[in-house]
C-alpha cells in the first residue's frame, strides 16, 4: 500500500543562499582590489567598519582591518594589531612575506592564523573576529578578538536541584565547554567541532570519552550531523529533532540537559554530548527510557530516599498517564468494580451535571492545559492573579454552578500534578493522555488496556542510535534495576550500562567495599 | 488514490469505526437506579412482589446519599424487576445490592426459583446476604419510618457483618446458600431478620437462623439455639458464654467471651449405623464475674472450665435434639462430613438419610480453656490486684 512509503520526488531542490561574488575565492594582491570585493560583499551593512593603517615610517606598507562593531575585542584590536602595524619597524625586504613577518615579529595577539580564502575571511568578520589586509599581499590575517555579551554563569533555571552544583550552561560555546572540561580532566574527552547550518554557521561540539563511548555512536551522530541541511539552527531543539530515531514517536529518543554535572556523569557512562553554541542545552546520545526518570540528584542524596523519588516519579507518570481514562471507564463502563460507598459518593456529586463523564474530563484538561500553558506564558507581573483566578473560579465556581461534578476536579488536578512532576516526559505524558481517554471513552477498560499495550509495543520497538529504547525496563533482575527502578548504593554500581559503554564496563573495581 | 486522499479516508473512517464499538456497555451513572436491598414476598394471585430500597443522590449543597423504596410485582421475579422501570423511570442496577430480604411463604414455597435467578443474572453479585423475615411481610423490614436516612440495606449488610462477635445469627450469602443446596447431606439456612420497637422508631434486628430442609422452609430458631447451631458447624468466631455458678456456696454469674473455637466430628458405626461424637476445643477468657470470690486462683478456673463444658454440653445436645424432632433438617452437616469423609458408606445411607437423621446419636465432648482473666486477677471487693 502506498500510503505509509515516502513520496518521492517532491523534495524541492535546496535553494543557494550563496551568491555568486565577483573576484572568485581568493584575495587578489592589491589592497584596493580586495577592499572593493569586500566592500561589494558587505554593502548596506553599516555595522561593518573598515579601518585604514598606514605604517608611519614606511609608507608602502599600507593595510585595512575589517571588524564588527560592538563584537570585537578593541583592547586587542587596538593595542596589539592596530598599534603594531602603524609602529611597527619591521623592514619590508620582499613582497610577499611581509605579512608572515608581521605575524611573527610585530603582532602582539596570542591568537592569529593565515588564510587566503575568501569565503574564510567573510565568515570569520561575521562572526566577530577581525581580519587585517596588507597591500601587496595575497593573504590575510584573522585575528580572533571575539568579545561577545553574554550571561553569567548561573543556576540551571529548568532543572533546579537542592542538592548538587548549582551552576547552569549558558549561550556561549565555550564556555559550555569549560564548564564540562574542567569537570573531566582527563586525555581521554575528545571534543571535535563541527558548523551546521548554511546561513548562521552554528558551531556545535562533539564531545565524548574516547576510551569509553562507543565509536559506533560517535560515527553516527557525525554522519547524522553531516547529513543536515537545513538554513539555521537556532537551539539545540532543532538538531534534536531533526537528527532523532523515531522522529514521529512523542518521547524523546535524544536527551538533553542544562546541567553540567548530569552532561559529565552521562559522559562517563559512555554518552556522547553535542554541545551547541547558542543553546544552554545540551544533547546526549544515546537516550534511553530509564533516563526519563533520572535526575541528577538522585545520585547525590542518600539511595533509599533517592529510590523512593525515582520510583514516585514512575508511580506519577503511570498515573498521570491512566486516572482520567481509568476513572472513566470504571464510573462508566464497570460500575461493579468500584466499592458501593465510593460509587454512591461519585453519584452523588454527579447529580444534576449536564455533561457526560467524558465530556467534562475533556473540558477540565484542556482547561488545565490552558492554565499552565498561560503560567508559562504570562509576564509575571500577574502570574499570581491568573493562579488564584484559575484555582478559584475554575475550582470552585464550576463546582457550585454544577457545570462539573467534584471528582472530576480531583482527577484532574492528580493528573497534571503528576504530570509536571516529570519534565522530560511532560510533552509525551500529555498527548498520550488524551488519546487513552478517549480509548476509554469507547472501550472501557478494554479500550485502556489495548491502549497501553499499543504504547508499550511502541516503547519496545524504538531505539535510540542503536540502542534499544526499553534497555534494562522489562527484567527484573536485581542487575538491572540497579538504576532504573531504584538508585542502588554507589558500591553496587560497578559497571556501565551494557551496549552504550561495551568497550570498557569496568567503572570501579571489586575491591570498593561500603564503608572503606 | 494519492496518499492525501487516502489518509484523508482513513481519518473518516477511523472516528466512525471506533464510535461504534463498546457503545453497548456504556451507561452513565446518573442512569442507573441502584438497588441497595431487596425484600421479596408473595403477592396476591401467585405472583412476586418486589420491594426495592434504591439508593439515589440527594443534590443540594450537601451531598447525601438517601434511599427511596419502590414496589414492584410480576409473575417470575425478572419480570417484577424490570417492570420496576415503569416506576423508577431508570435501569435497575443489582452489582451493589447487599441485601434480600425472604418472607416466610416465599422461603417455604418459591426458593429454589429465587435461588435460580439470583445466581444466573450476570449483574447480581454471589456475596449479596440472604435473611428471612419473621414473623412479619418481607417489605416490612423496608417500608419503616426512617427519618435519619440512612439507607437500611447497607445497616442489615453491617449487622450480620458484625455478627462474629455476637454469634447468635450466621451470616449466609448467596453462594454458601447454593453451596449448601448442591452439597449432599447438608441444608441451608439463613439469618433471621425482625422488627425491634424502641420508643421512638423501629428498626430491624438480627437474630436466630431460618432452617431449610433442602430447599424449603421449616421453621426459626431462637438467637441461643443459633449459637449451639454455630458452635457445630464450627462457625463461631467471638461471642459469650453467659452461665450461673454455684462456687463455695456463693452464686456466681459469668461471662466467658470466647476468642477461638475449633470442633471436629468423628463418625462410629454399629451395623452400618453412624453414630457422631462432636468434639469442641474453645478458649476463652474471664471478661465478667458477678458475685465476690476474692482471689482468681486455680481452683476458680478449674471449676469455671467445669462448668462451661457441661453448660455446652448440655445445651448443644440439647439443640442439636430439639432440631432433629422438630424440624428434621440437618443444618448441622452430619451427611456432609460423612459423605466427604466416607463416601462409600455415604452412598448407601444416602437414600434414607431423612429417615436415619433424626434417630441419630450424638454426643458432644466440649473442651473449654480459660485462658487468662483479662486485665485484672482478683475481683475488687477483695482488692485491686
Amino acid at each position: 500500500m502506498n500510503l505509509w512509503k515516502k513520496r518521492k520526488g517532491q523534495e524541492e531542490d535546496c535553494p543557494p543562499n550563496e551568491q555568486k561574488r565577483p573576484g572568485g575565492t581568493e584575495l587578489a594582491f592589491s589592497l584596493e582590489e580586495n577592499l572593493a570585493t569586500l566592500r561589494s560583499i558587505f554593502e548596506s551593512d553599516d555595522m561593518i567598519q573598515f579601518r585604514i593603517l598606514e605604517n608611519k615610517s614606511q609608507k608602502a606598507i599600507q593595510g585595512c582591518v575589517i571588524y564588527v562593531e560592538g563584537m570585537t575585542d578593541h583592547q586587542i584590536l587596538d593595542e596589539y594589531v592596530i598599534e603594531q602595524v602603524i609602529s611597527s619597524d619591521v623592514p619590508r625586504y620582499t613582497r610577499t612575506d611581509y605579512l608572515e613577518e608581521l605575524q611573527k615579529k610585530a603582532l602582539l595577539a596570542s591568537n592569529l592564523c593565515l588564510t587566503q580564502d575568501l569565503q574564510k575571511i567573510t565568515d570569520a568578520v561575521l562572526v566577530g573576529n577581525a581580519v587585517l589586509l596588507l597591500d601587496g599581499s595575497p593573504k590575510a590575517i584573522i585575528i580572533y578578538c571575539k568579545n561577545l555579551e553574554s550571561r553569567a554563569v548561573e543556576e540551571a533555571s529548568s532543572e533546579q536541584a537542592v542538592r548538587g552544583p548549582r551552576d547552569g550552561f549558558t549561550e556561549q560555546l565555550l564556555v559550555n565547554l569549560s564548564l564540562i572540561r574542567r569537570r573531566v580532566t582527563s586525555a581521554d574527552l575528545k571534543c571535535q567541532y563541527k558548523y551546521i547550518g548554511r546561513v548562521t554557521k552554528t558551531k556545535v561540539c562533539i564531545c565524548y570519552l574516547k576510551n569509553i563511548a562507543s565509536d559506533q555512536i560517535v560515527k553516527e551522530l557525525e554522519h547524522r550531523l553531516n547529513e543536515l541541511d537545513i538554513d539555521g539552527i537556532v537551539d539545540s531543539g532543532y538538531i534534536q529533532e531533526i537528527i532523532k530515531d523515531s522522529p514521529f514517536s512523542p518521547f524523546d529518543t535524544i536527551g538533553h540537559s542544562e546541567r553540567p554535572d548530569s552532561i559529565v556523569g552521562k559522559l562517563l557512562e559512555g554518552r556522547v554530548a553535542l554541545v551547541v553554541d547558542g543553546s544552554p542545552f545540551v544533547l546526549t546520545v544515546p537516550f534511553i527510557f530509564p533516563e526519563l526518570f533520572q535526575t541528577p540528584e538522585d545520585y547525590y542524596n542518600n539511595f533509599i530516599f533517592a529510590s523512593f523519588n525515582r520510583m514516585l516519579r514512575i508511580f506519577g507518570a503511570v498515573l498521570a498517564l491512566f486516572v482520567p481514562a481509568i476513572y472513566v471507564s470504571l464510573t462508566n463502563f464497570h460500575q461493579e468494580l468500584l466499592p458501593t460507598p465510593l460509587l454512591l459518593s461519585i453519584a452523588a456529586g454527579r447529580y444534576d451535571v449536564p455533561f457526560p463523564t467524558v465530556i467534562e474530563a475533556f473540558l477540565m484538561l484542556i482547561v488545565f492545559e490552558i492554565l499552565r500553558e498561560a503560567g508559562a506564558r504570562m509576564p509575571t507581573a500577574i502570574g499570581q492573579t491568573v493562579s488564584i483566578v484559575g484555582a478559584l473560579v475554575l475550582g470552585e465556581a464550576a463546582v457550585d454552578a454544577k457545570f462539573i461534578a467534584p471528582s472530576m476536579i480531583i482527577i484532574v488536578a492528580l493528573t497534571g500534578i503528576s504530570a509536571l512532576m516529570n519534565t522530560k516526559v511532560q510533552g509525551a505524558i500529555l498527548v498520550l493522555r488524551f488519546v487513552f481517554l478517549i480509548l476509554a471513552a469507547f472501550m472501557g477498560i478494554y479500550g485502556v488496556i489495548f491502549g497501553a499495550l499499543c504504547l508499550i509495543t511502541h516503547l519496545m520497538s524504538i531505539r535510540s542510535f542503536g540502542i534499544p529504547y526499553m534497555l534494562k525496563e522489562g527484567s527484573i533482575r536485581y542487575t538491572d534495576i540497579k538504576d532504573t527502578l531504584i538508585r542502588a548504593p554507589w558500591w553496587y554500581m560497578r559497571l556501565r550500562p551494557q551496549l552504550i559503554a561495551s568497550k570498557n564496563r569496568v567503572r570501579m573495581s571489586r575491591h570498593a567495599k561500603k564503608g572503606t | 488514490m494519492t496518499s492525501i486522499r487516502k489518509i484523508i479516508a482513513l481519518l473518516l473512517i477511523v472516528p466512525l469505526l471506533s464510535s461504534l464499538c463498546g457503545c453497548w456497555n456504556y451507561r452513565l451513572l446518573e442512569d442507573l437506579g441502584i438497588v441497595a436491598g431487596v425484600a421479596i414476598d408473595k403477592g396476591t394471585d401467585d405472583k412476586f412482589e418486589l420491594t426495592m430500597e434504591i439508593a439515589d443522590a440527594k443534590s443540594g449543597k450537601e451531598r447525601m446519599v438517601d434511599s427511596h423504596i419502590i414496589h414492584s410485582s410480576g409473575n417470575t421475579i425478572f419480570d417484577a424487576v424490570r417492570d420496576g422501570i415503569s416506576i423508577i423511570g431508570k435501569k435497575l442496577y443489582w452489582s451493589h445490592t447487599q441485601v434480600i430480604v425472604v418472607s416466610e411463604e416465599i422461603a417455604r414455597d418459591e426458593m429454589i426459583n429465587v435461588m435460580d435467578w439470583l445466581n444466573r443474572d450476570s449483574e447480581t453479585r454471589t456475596d449479596i446476604e440472604l435473611f428471612v423475615a419473621k414473623g412479619m411481610p418481607a417489605k416490612d423490614i423496608f417500608t419503616i419510618d426512617n427519618p435519619s436516612g440512612n439507607i437500611i440495606s447497607f445497616t442489615l449488610e453491617s449487622m450480620i457483618e458484625n455478627e462474629t462477635s455476637l454469634s447468635k445469627a450466621r451470616k449466609t450469602q448467596t453462594w454458601k446458600f447454593a453451596n449448601d443446596l448442591i452439597s449432599p447431606g447438608i441444608s441451608p439456612q439463613t439469618p433471621a431478620v425482625m422488627l425491634w420497637d424502641d420508643s421512638k422508631e423501629q428498626t430491624p434486628m438480627v437474630e436466630g437462623a431460618a432452617l431449610f430442609h433442602d430447599s424449603v422452609f421449616v421453621g426459626f430458631l431462637d438467637g441461643a439455639d443459633t449459637k449451639n447451631l454455630l458452635f457445630v458447624q464450627d462457625r463461631i468466631e467471638g461471642g459469650l458464654l453467659t452461665f450461673p455458678l454455684n462456687y463455695q456456696g456463693k452464686k456466681l454469674s459469668v461471662s466467658l467471651e470466647i476468642f477461638e473455637n475449633q470442633t471436629r466430628f468423628e463418625t462410629s458405626w454399629t451395623n452400618s449405623v453412624p453414630e457422631i461424637k462432636i468434639t469442641m476445643k474453645t478458649i476463652v477468657a474471664l471478661d465478667e464475674l458477678q458475685g465476690t470470690p476474692g482471689e482468681i486462683d486455680e481452683k476458680l478456673i478449674a471449676a469455671l472450665e467445669e462448668a462451661a463444658q457441661v453448660y455446652l454440653k448440655n445445651n448443644i445436645e440439647a439443640t442439636i435434639r430439639l432440631v432433629q424432632n422438630q424440624y428434621d433438617c440437618d443444618t448441622f452437616g452430619f451427611g456432609n462430613y460423612i459423605y466427604r469423609t466416607e463416601s462409600q458408606k455415604w452412598k448407601k445411607i444416602e437414600a434414607d438419610w431423612d429417615t436415619i437423621f433424626p434417630k441419630l446419636k450424638v454426643t458432644v465432648v466440649p473442651k473449654v480453656m480459660i485462658k487468662n482473666s483479662a486485665t485484672q486477677e482478683k475481683t475488687i471487693f477483695g482488692g485491686v490486684g
